[in-house]
């Protein structure tokens, strides 16, 4: 059963002579379990796909399904609540709350959703990432790899439906980047998690059980 | 050449930095503007006042020339005409004075004048022209109301006019008039050069040797500016030599342009309210200034990179502080002469300055540059420290500058400043409330109404006019008073101001005990200080033991003898009697053979006595039938006086030491102030019978409006020079005073209430701006705006109880020492600890401190969250 749907997804921006048709007529779906990478040059149109699946932004035409919920229509807080609930987030800037620890980070979501931390598993999830000896520290005093890790920790920690990272090595040197893929990839088979990952490294790419190319707001 | 291209570079960086983010500077504009307002219109008022004083005592010298020499001849007149230093010169010729019934309350003097000098003198015709047939004439619309003529061009009528020794009578026809100034010393009618040739021919020969000094007709009034009024005395001494007029020329300086001695409590009020306007100012701007930086730094790190060194840094920020102080400053000074011409007349007419255009504002460039001056100074500074910062920091830690470093730190100075910056807007108001609220109305009505009326000559308490009738009130006026229904006491005051004489013993007494007392001997070191810094004459080696000596020759202490009905008595203080009780025996003392004595006060608080009870003092009669007129010489010059050196002296005895409450009191006084107390019969006995000064009536409950309406009534129809006062009117002085500290204290509070509430606005605005990624990223990963909300409102908590507990602490130190002390200062302010005006406001800024984030976060939140997170 497909854990994500995208019918025919358009965003347009603007009108007439600067109409630019970021996506244009997407369709895709994802399994559960899977790990999916798209990939795509920069302006090729893999963000705003991403966005879309997201629930960041809304599409102009076409529909996303995740879990069985049509989160197209949804607005606002709404949309935000499904967010924390079903998706997680892994970006290329970390995106860390600076002013709290990286425990605090990890379980910000749920904290968010006002529910009970599944403590078991968070351990699990942190010790699998090894970063049981920095919960304490705020984010501004890790390195990039182990903030990207927080990100990954955080991502997992409220059990989502699915895991969206946007261009999550962005950020890193490539020994470091192969060090937070490997990561990203055995804790999603350990704990069982459908990943969709954005790039625009064709090696990086290639770690992913499937790779869609995106050329243009089109896929190829 | 490199100079002049640089700037350009520089100008056109700090203007499009400006262009890109007009809002940003739209806000610190804003606070330019309500700092200015608060400066310009503190200067506004403060130099209108200033301005008014001055004006009232030109008016009260009767014109606004620096100085002018009087009684000159024409070959006099023609030796200063032509002086080059002179700006400008004219005069006026007198001819006599204005006799008849019109004028004996009001004094006329009628000149030929130059239009110039007519100007100088405030008597140029508002309407119509100056004269020019023989039988034209100019003058006030209060002369033309003396003599019933009315106020209209063409009108005819005869006036008879005192010329040297005889008196002329004429019909004029009236050809123009100005409005009268009542505090004028004397007013004036003009009339046409070819009448004063006529009656009063321009002098020839100089006064001194003229031979009859009481005859000044034809002689020349001078008067004259120069380019500016520094040091008038030193130019006009000049101009003497160098003009060769004669040496004993009388020349006056006008007083107006003399250096007035400043009140010490006015300074230290605006000392205080300059401080509290550049720390509001400084609080609001260095924190815009501040957080502008911060998100300026990754522009200025981009220029450092490429080039900018840190001088030219911190001229671009200069550049825009001068931008904004030039868009900010004129509209603040416009909107600040605004409100103090708004705030002008209430706060005049609680000051003894002008009766004529009252609380009109009198701009000046001074003014306008001071406030300008002070604005402009307070920018500069604000924006000194985030300008060093600027220029500061290093090109690659600029870059990476995103204000979350150091999150900790730098929001914790400016959560300082936004407390600081409200809470001073808050304790301002606390203050100016609780010290309003301490303003007890029974303690003020206590020392100025002791009666439910007092009947008075208009003059008496009108501390602007130059004589005070102190025997307006007739016998006649007593006798309608006591017939009046619902008058339960009548209470007659007389006074006759004189030098006290005792006998030998109490003198001695007085001697030993009186002069010696360290409260006197103080007050008459000050004393001295003043007569040596105002009167000419004193010599500059002449000490207190000077002048105690010339006490110990003269036995006299200049004081005043009232005479008082029996209600009037009953409202004198008893300290002490001859009997031990603590009441006066009105049959005992009405005997005829006792006074009542006064106790010397220079504060209401510590007294020292003159005499004892039981002690004998001697009292002078002032019967007119037992004066004498003698003449004497005083420097060449004759005149007459009256003495009663040989009018008979009683001698009482002292049945007791009282005080007497202001509200019965003449309320002019010296330094000795040494009352003593007949009975009114007694009184009347041994002066004559007069007039009284005052009188105060006791009315039943419920006629004391019908007795309110004939008041008034009787002292604005029958008998005009009367006037009266009453509890009512009192309360209204009270209520007006009141309302005028009020509205100044609100109007103040509300502006610096305002630039509180910016700073905060815009402290918690940037910084949602800032950290909109922030925010973003947590909406991203599931935050709901109401979430968000939630948390902005606690932060604003935040600042709120900050802000409370500050305002609260520092309210009540305030409270309890400058508020305390400056009750304490006024008897008629009784200190209360108040911080009910805090707990009222409170609650209005804790909504506001909530709302204000929630505003700014909706218009955030309009943007989507995929913009808001692209944002680096």
């Amino acid at each position: 059963m497909s854990i994500l749907v995208a019918e025919h997804l358009k965003k347009y921006y603007g009108e007439g002579e600067s109409l630019v048709k970021a996506l244009d007529d997407v369709s895709l779906q994802v399994e559960r379990g899977e790990f999916v990478s798209i990939i795509g040059t920069s302006g090729s149109g893999k963000s705003t796909l991403l966005h879309m699946l997201g629930g960041l932004d809304n599409p102009t035409e076409g529909k996303v399904i995740i879990d069985d919920k049509d989160i197209s229509n949804l607005k606002g807080d709404d949309l935000c609540i499904f967010r924390r609930r079903k998706i997680g987030f892994i970006f290329q800037s970390f995106n860390l709350v600076p002013s709290i620890s990286v425990y605090e980070n990890i379980v910000l979501p749920i904290k968010l959703d006002g529910k009970k931390v599944d403590k078991e598993f968070v351990d699990n999830v942190i010790e699998t990432l090894g970063l049981t000896n920095k919960l304490d520290r705020i984010p501004s005093k890790l390195s990039g790899g182990q903030q990207q890790r927080v990100a990954i920790a955080r991502a997992l920690a409220s059990k989502p439906a699915i895991i969206l990272a946007d261009e999550p090595t962005g950020n890193l040197d490539s020994k470091t980047s192969q060090d937070v893929l490997g990561l990203l990839k055995t804790t999603g088979k350990k704990f069982n998690q459908t990943i969709v990952m954005i790039t625009h490294n064709d090696e990086i790419a290639q770690m992913a059980d499937r790779t869609i190319r995106i050329e243009d707001g089109h896929i190829v | 050449m490199q100079k002049v291209k640089n700037r350009k570079v520089i100008n056109n960086l700090a203007i499009s930095g400006i262009k890109s983010n007009p809002k940003k500077y739209a806000v610190l504009v804003a606070a330019v503007v309500l700092t200015t307002l608060l400066f310009s219109s503190l200067f506004t008022v403060g130099g209108s006042l200033i301005k008014e004083i001055q004006l009232g005592t030109m008016r009260q010298v009767g014109g606004n020339a620096h100085a002018g020499f009087k009684y000159l001849s024409q070959p006099e007149y023609e030796l200063v005409k032509n002086d080059k230093k002179l700006k400008e010169i004219s005069y006026r010729t007198l001819v006599g004075f204005a006799e008849g019934e019109a004028f004996k309350k009001v004094s006329a003097e009628v000149y030929f004048s130059e239009p110039l000098e007519a100007k100088f003198g405030f008597c140029y015709p508002e309407k119509g022209r100056m004269p020019e047939a023989e039988n034209e004439i100019v003058t006030s619309d209060i002369v033309l109301n003396k003599l019933g003529v009315p106020c209209e061009i063409g009108a005819e009528f005869p006036l008879t006019i005192r010329i040297g020794e005889e008196s002329v009578t004429e019909n004029f026809v009236l050809c123009g008039y100005f409005t009268g100034d009542p505090i004028s010393m004397s007013q004036m009618i003009l009339v046409s050069k070819d009448f004063q040739e006529k009656y009063a021919p321009t002098r020839m020969i100089p006064y001194t040797e003229s031979g009859n000094v009481n005859d000044i007709s034809g002689y020349m009034s001078v008067d004259f500016n120069f380019s500016n009024s520094i040091n008038i005395q030193k130019k006009v001494q000049a101009l003497i030599e160098r003009t060769g007029i004669r040496e004993n020329v009388d020349c006056g300086v006008n007083w107006a342009y003399m250096t007035q001695s400043i009140d010490p409590f006015m300074v230290a009020v605006c000392v205080a309210l300059l401080i509290t306007f550049f720390a509001a100012g400084y609080l609001i701007i260095y924190n815009i200034f501040d957080i502008n930086i911060v998100s300026d730094m990754q522009e200025y790190g981009l220029l450092k990179t490429v080039g900018t060194s840190g001088k030219q840094l911190k001229k671009i920020v200069m550049r825009r502080a001068n931008i904004i102080s030039l868009i900010g400053i004129p509209a603040g000074l416009l909107l600040g002469v605004g409100v103090g011409a708004l705030l002008l007349p209430s706060i005049s007419n609680q000051m003894n300055t002008v009766t004529v255009g009252k609380g009109e504002v009198h701009l000046n460039i001074w003014i306008l540059l001071g406030a300008a001056v002070f604005s402009y100074l307070t920018v500069i500074i604000s924006a000194q420290r985030p300008c060093r910062k600027a220029s500061k920091v290093s090109p690659i830690e600029t870059l990476r500058y995103s204000g979350e470093s150091n999150e900790t730190g730098k929001s914790k100075k400016k959560l300082f400043i936004v407390i600081l910056s409200l809470s001073l807007a808050l304790v301002v108001l606390n203050s100016v409330i609780s010290f309003v609220s301490s303003f007890t109305m029974d303690e003020y009505i206590k020392s100025l109404v002791i009666s439910d009326f007092s009947i008075q000559d208009a003059t008496l308490d009108n501390f602007s006019m130059p004589d005070h009738v102190t025997d307006g009130i007739g016998q006649d006026v007593i006798e309608e008073l006591k017939a009046l229904p619902g008058v339960n006491e009548v209470g007659n005051i007389y006074v006759n101001t004189t030098f006290q004489e005792f006998t030998d013993e109490s003198w001695q007494k007085i001697e030993d005990n009186f002069l010696t007392d360290p409260l006197v001997h103080s007050k008459l070191e000050y004393q001295l200080e003043e007569m040596k810094h105002w009167d000419p004459y004193t010599p500059e080696d002449y000490s207190i033991d000077d002048l105690l000596n010339e006490l110990r020759e003269e036995k006299t202490l200049e004081g005043k003898t009232y005479g008082m009905s029996e209600y009037a008595v009953s409202k004198l203080n008893v300290a002490s009697t001859i009997d031990g009780s603590d009441t006066i025996d009105w049959e005992k003392f009405n005997s005829g053979d006792y006074v009542l004595v006064n106790r010397w006060t220079d504060d209401d608080v510590s007294f020292v006595n003159f005499v004892e009870p039981g002690d004998k003092v001697l009292v002078r009669s002032y019967d007119p039938k037992y004066g004498e007129e003698m003449e004497a010489e005083y420097e060449g010059h004759k005149y007459t006086y009256i003495s009663y050196d040989n009018a008979p002296v009683k001698e009482y005895t002292v049945y007791a030491v009282v005080d007497l409450p202001l509200a019965i009191m003449y309320r002019v006084f010296s330094t000795y102030n040494c009352y003593f107390i007949l009975p009114e019969d007694e009184y009347l006995a041994v002066n004559g019978d007069c007039g009284a000064m005052r009188t105060i009536l006791d009315v039943d409950d419920d006629k004391e409006a019908e007795v309110e309406e004939w008041l008034k009534n009787y002292t604005t129809t029958v008998n005009t020079d009367l006037d009266y006062d009453s509890k009512e009117t009192v309360k209204g002085e009270y209520a007006s005073f009141n309302d005028m500290l009020r509205m100044v204290g609100i109007v103040l509070a509300g502006i610096l209430g305002l630039i509180g509430l910016m700073n905060f606005a815009n402290t918690m605005v940037t910084s949602i701006i800032v950290r909109s990624r922030e925010l973003a990223m947590l909406e991203a990963v599931g935050m709901t705006g109401a979430q968000q909300r939630h948390k902005l409102m606690k932060e604003g908590l935040v600042y709120f109880l900050w802000t409370a507990v500050v305002s609260v602490v520092i309210s009540s130190i305030m409270s309890l020492t400058v508020i305390r002390f400056l009750s304490d200062e006024f008897e008629m302010f009784v200190w209360r600890f108040n911080l009910l005006p805090l707990a009222v406001c409170l609650p209005f800024i804790l909504a506001l401190i909530i709302i204000i984030p929630v505003i700014a976060y909706n218009r955030l939140s309009k943007r989507s969250v995929t913009d808001r997170l692209r944002v680096e």
